[in-house]
């Protein structure tokens, strides 16, 4: 009897083993084993979607995807690891001992040696004959203008996963726009690794990511940036920032900023650098500004260009004493006076006819405090103080553009609304997208408001022009134009107090004055040849003003 | 009637066995074509780089950067003073008067 328990308890046993196996391989490991023999009988490719492409407006490409490689190495495949490091380290410009602490680095089973290697490196590559030694297909990001426009465009870098991602610019506005998606393939292989033609097969195309059609105009990019890197070093100034847009779309035909970086090599660069400043960075525009105020007290008819005021000396607010930029005073003057002799103590004058409230409201009307939604990252504005904290002085120096923190941007399409009649137009850097199967969306211009009337419009721009034709700046103009215009100079402001030597001069105008084809907003942070706007931002605004003249075959008259 | 069947039952096993046949040469040759089917993805894929890197080099032969620098180094300079020309209709040559 004992030997048929024995036998029942050992099958009992053996039974039980089974089970206990068959539970760990279906259970346990099952997930890992149908992994496996996934692996061994099907072939697994990833289709990358291709990064869509930035096109200035002529359809010249700024930005596009070109093939590229990661290359990695498999460490258990390599036999020589020294020989290895010293063969593939200058080719891929790694240090050797990088390369050797890598693949020798115990665990190990893949190593990422470079993720973005040209083609002419893979081919190197695999000259040597390496085993342990991969490539697999991925795409680069390709600036053929290099830097032009590089705060405009960002670049691609790669987020916490190794993924490319946009960052900057219109790379990180539109990453999802320019990203599309990876497909997939997956196929029955043979024992060789070739696909089965009778197996079964599942794909998942990839969508390519969509195409960004700009407003830039490339040539007029060419021209700004050439300009903007040669006034730098004309004027000595510490850095520089120009925008061209057209004032009746609000579209950015131009933005540069220097310095500035590559965006194919962006990591060589100070991260400063990545900022687009035009968007990012706010600056007291000083004079310029009073062509806003002007404007609004005109709109709201407190002053008219002839109205007379009396610059008999410095003017009191307060505490404070306003004095004219020269120390000059020239005694009873009219509007049109005021800006062509850019008088803080007229502006003063305007300031108090147009009136607290009003101020206030023209300020915010024009677009200061708020973003202007430009399709570019980093956008910053700074919010207006509430209106119970304005004081006396605060409303008498921003009649004048001191006082005030604005960014470039806001200030280019406060003026454009001076010089399309009264708009104030969203700016927009991309003018259309479409994806690869032709399917468009375009980015109609859009009115945020009308700031100011179609009159007070008209007679702001006689007042610029004649700013342009008689002010500090006249020697520079081209002739035979009709150019308006308002130079400015502003104290940068360090702790608590205006810096006695250090300035921004800028110029911002529109050309030509009668039918508008751009508005110019010219800036240069700490000029060293001299510090007044008219003697360095103002001959620059002229000199690229008649290259546009010339490039889009404006006449004079 | 009973000779029809007969003839039948010799001939279909043959032609079943000749469709074996068949079957195995064919699926077989499906088979061995995948190779195939890899070289020729390995083609589409080479044509699509090549494609993308011809696209590059035309992107980067126009690029004004290029453009400018070989104009400069032909010689071309950017014009230092413009002169514009204005003339009255009755002032234009004949020719172009009457046109």
């Amino acid at each position: 009897m004992w030997r048929v328990t024995a036998a029942f308890v050992t099958i009992a046993a053996i039974f039980l083993l089974v089970l206990v196996r068959l539970f760990y391989w279906q259970v346990i490991a099952g997930s890992r084993l149908r992994l496996e023999a996934t692996s061994q009988y099907n072939l697994t490719f990833t289709l990358p979607a291709g990064r869509g492409a930035i096109v200035s407006q002529d359809g010249s490409p700024l930005a596009i995807s070109v093939p590229a490689y990661l290359v990695f190495a498999q460490p258990v495949h390599i036999k020589n690891s020294a020989e290895f490091a010293k063969l593939v380290a200058p080719i891929l410009l790694l240090e050797e001992k990088d390369v050797l602490a890598q693949i020798t680095q115990e665990g190990r089973v893949w190593v990422p040696l470079i993720r973005k290697a040209t083609i002419e490196t893979v081919t190197a590559l695999e000259a040597l004959n390496l085993e342990g030694l991969g490539f697999e297909p991925v795409s680069m990001r390709y600036y053929p203008e290099a830097s032009m426009a590089a705060q405009l465009l960002g670049f691609v870098g790669l987020d916490q996963n190794g993924d490319d991602k946009g960052y900057f610019g219109l790379e990180g506005f539109y990453d999802r726009e320019l990203r599309g998606k990876d497909g997939r393939r997956e196929v029955e292989k043979d024992v060789r690794g070739a696909p089965i033609l009778i197996g079964e097969e599942e794909r998942i195309p990839a969508q390519d990511g969509r195409s960004l059609s700009l407003w830039i105009d490339r040539a007029l990019q060419h021209i700004v940036q050439t300009r903007l890197s040669e006034g730098i070093q004309k004027y000595g100034a510490k850095q520089g920032s120009i925008i061209v847009m057209d004032p009746q779309t609000g579209g950015v035909l131009a933005m540069a900023s220097y310095p500035d970086y590559e965006p194919a090599s962006y990591g060589s660069f100070e991260k400063e650098l990545y900022k687009n400043s035009l968007v990012a960075s706010t600056y007291e525009p000083g004079s310029t500004f009073k062509v806003l105020v002007m404007a609004a007290a005109l709109n709201e008819k407190a002053v008219i260009s002839t109205t007379t005021f009396d610059e008999a000396g410095p003017v009191r607010v307060g505490e404070y004493s306003i004095r004219t930029w020269n120390g000059q005073y020239r005694g009873i003057q009219t509007m049109t006076e005021v800006i062509q002799h850019s008088s803080n103590v007229g502006m003063v004058f305007v300031g108090n006819k147009l009136g607290r409230e009003s101020f206030l409201q023209y300020i915010e009307d024009f677009g200061f405090g708020k973003l202007t939604n430009v399709d570019l990252e980093d956008e910053a504005a700074i919010p207006l103080r509430q209106d119970s904290q304005w004081r006396e002085i605060d409303l008498a120096t921003a009649s004048f553009g001191q006082g005030i923190a604005v960014t470039p941007i806001q200030m280019a399409v406060a003026v454009a609304s001076i010089a399309n009649g009264g708009w104030l137009m969203e700016p927009h850097v991309v003018k259309r997208i479409s994806d690869t199967k032709g399917k468009t969306v375009e980015m109609k211009p859009k009115r945020i408001r009308r700031v100011i009337g179609k009159e007070a419009a008209e007679v702001m721009t006689e007042m610029m022009i004649n700013a342009v034709d008689n002010g500090e700046a006249k020697w520079a103009k081209p002739k035979g134009y009709r150019i308006a215009g308002k130079t400015g100079t502003a104290q940068i402001p360090v702790a608590g107090h205006y810096d006695e030597t250090k300035t921004i001069a800028s110029f911002i105008g529109f050309a030509p004055a009668d039918d508008p084809q751009f508005v110019m907003l010219v800036t240069l942070r700490e000029p060293t040849s001299s510090p007044w706007g008219s003697e360095t931002a103002a001959p620059l605004f002229f000199t690229i003003a008649r290259d546009i003249f010339l490039y889009k075959n404006i006449l004079p008259k | 009637m009973n000779r029809l069947p007969k003839k039948i039952i010799t001939i279909a096993p043959l032609v079943a066995s000749v469709l074996i046949v068949i079957e195995i040469i064919l699926t077989n040759q499906l088979v061995g074509g995948g190779a195939e089917v890899r070289s020729v993805d390995m083609s589409i894929d080479q044509l699509r780089q090549e494609n993308a890197m011809l696209e590059q080099k035309v992107a980067s032969e126009s690029s004004l950067l290029s453009v400018s620098l070989r104009a400069a180094t032909q010689g071309f300079v950017t014009p230092t003073k413009l002169q514009f020309l204005t003339i009255a209709p009755s002032e234009l040559p004949v020719a172009l008067a009457n046109q």
